[in-house]
């Protein structure tokens, strides 16, 4: 590959564009150079590719449909769907940890562990999460709260993910 | 000063608008983005099936979290953003890309059935090139050869450098070239 084949590389998205044109001494290299014509033929073919998408796309429906939406209430997160999630994560914290002493583990050193899932929370659920694993789990309502059935889906796979640790 | 009718008015202004509670500005910022992230979408490898609810999420979800755009990219390069995000978290659920051939699906939000914009097998082999190639040097390679941004651009958009940006855009090239012949 030489210095003009990689040149002719970067200036490939403006050429199919329109943008600029080949200069005589570009386009005998062009013709000359398989490995330049192959890459220009990508990049004109990408440059046209979903163009009968893009015009006939239908925006007015879609608009419609975003409109809708916004105006629809906002989903609220039920306080019941957090304390089920923060249940879960007890389970996991448990399953995954257990009470036995590790090998070679000093006396009194805190087990730290790191639920990956937890990283996608905001602020404001960690600290209810928090709130909710400092009470006793007698005391925290979660045999009350709504079932696994109400959670989205999204909650839904935090839930499992957590279990699967 | 009088505020420019809502076709004729910038992005930043259409984002003032929404912010100031213009519903119409909402809708006049998806009717000038969808199609091109339609294709953006479809270029990449995404489904027909999918389209319509890649697009009308990610519009959803940028009016959501309007105030984290700062300006520092164009709107529409953020939008794309958000779009190659949704698409990634889709795909990862379903383990993969699934690009259906175009042949017996209706395309949602298309107006015309998709027979009449049936892509030839090239097409078809370049979006399915596109799909498996990494996921910076897919998004990179679209972005530069099919909304005409520039390194700088590209690199403030993904998070990344401009020198690192031209390196996929290369890669991609050479991978494509290979995929496609």
């Amino acid at each position: 590959m030489t210095d003009l084949c990689g040149l002719l590389e970067d200036r490939m998205p403006d050429v199919a564009a329109g943008r600029a044109a080949w200069t005589a001494e570009e386009r005998a290299h062009l013709a000359g150079c398989a490995e330049c014509g192959a890459a220009w033929e990508v990049v004109r073919r990408a440059a046209a590719l979903g163009r009968g998408v893009e015009a006939r796309y239908d925006a007015g429906r879609v608009a419609a449909r975003v409109g809708a939406a916004l105006r629809a209430p906002a989903p609220t997160r039920r306080r019941g769907a957090w304390i089920a999630l923060a249940a879960a994560a007890a389970v996991a914290v448990v399953l995954f940890r257990g009470d036995l002493p590790r090998p070679g583990a000093a006396p009194g050193v805190a087990d730290v562990r790191l639920l990956p899932e937890l990283d996608s929370l905001t602020t404001e659920e960690l600290a209810l999460l928090s709130d909710e694993l400092q009470a006793p789990l007698g005391e925290t309502g979660i045999v009350e709260t709504p079932g696994l059935e109400e959670l989205d889906t999204t909650q839904l796979e935090r839930v499992i993910r957590s279990l699967e640790g | 000063m009088a505020a420019p009718s809502l076709p004729t008015a910038s992005d930043p202004e259409l984002v003032a608008a929404w912010q100031r509670g213009d519903e119409r500005a909402a809708t006049e910022l998806v009717r000038r983005h969808a199609p091109a992230l339609a294709r953006f979408l479809y270029s990449g490898g995404s489904a027909t099936e999918d389209l319509d609810d890649l697009v009308q999420e990610t519009f959803l979800r940028a009016f959501r979290r309007l105030a984290t755009w700062r300006g520092e990219t164009a709107f529409h390069s953020w939008l794309f953003a958000i779009a190659a995000n949704l698409r990634k978290d889709l795909w990862r659920r379903r383990r993969g890309p699934v690009v259906l051939p175009l042949e017996g699906h209706d395309a949602p939000g298309l107006a015309t059935p998709d027979r009449e914009f049936e892509a030839d097998e090239t097409e078809e082999r370049l979006r399915q090139a596109l799909a498996t190639l990494p996921r910076l040097q897919r998004e990179v390679f679209l972005r530069r050869v099919q909304l005409g941004e520039d390194y700088a651009a590209i690199a403030a958009a993904l998070g990344t450098t401009p020198g690192a940006a031209r390196v996929h855009y290369h890669h991609a090239v050479q991978r494509l070239k290979e995929r496609v012949r």
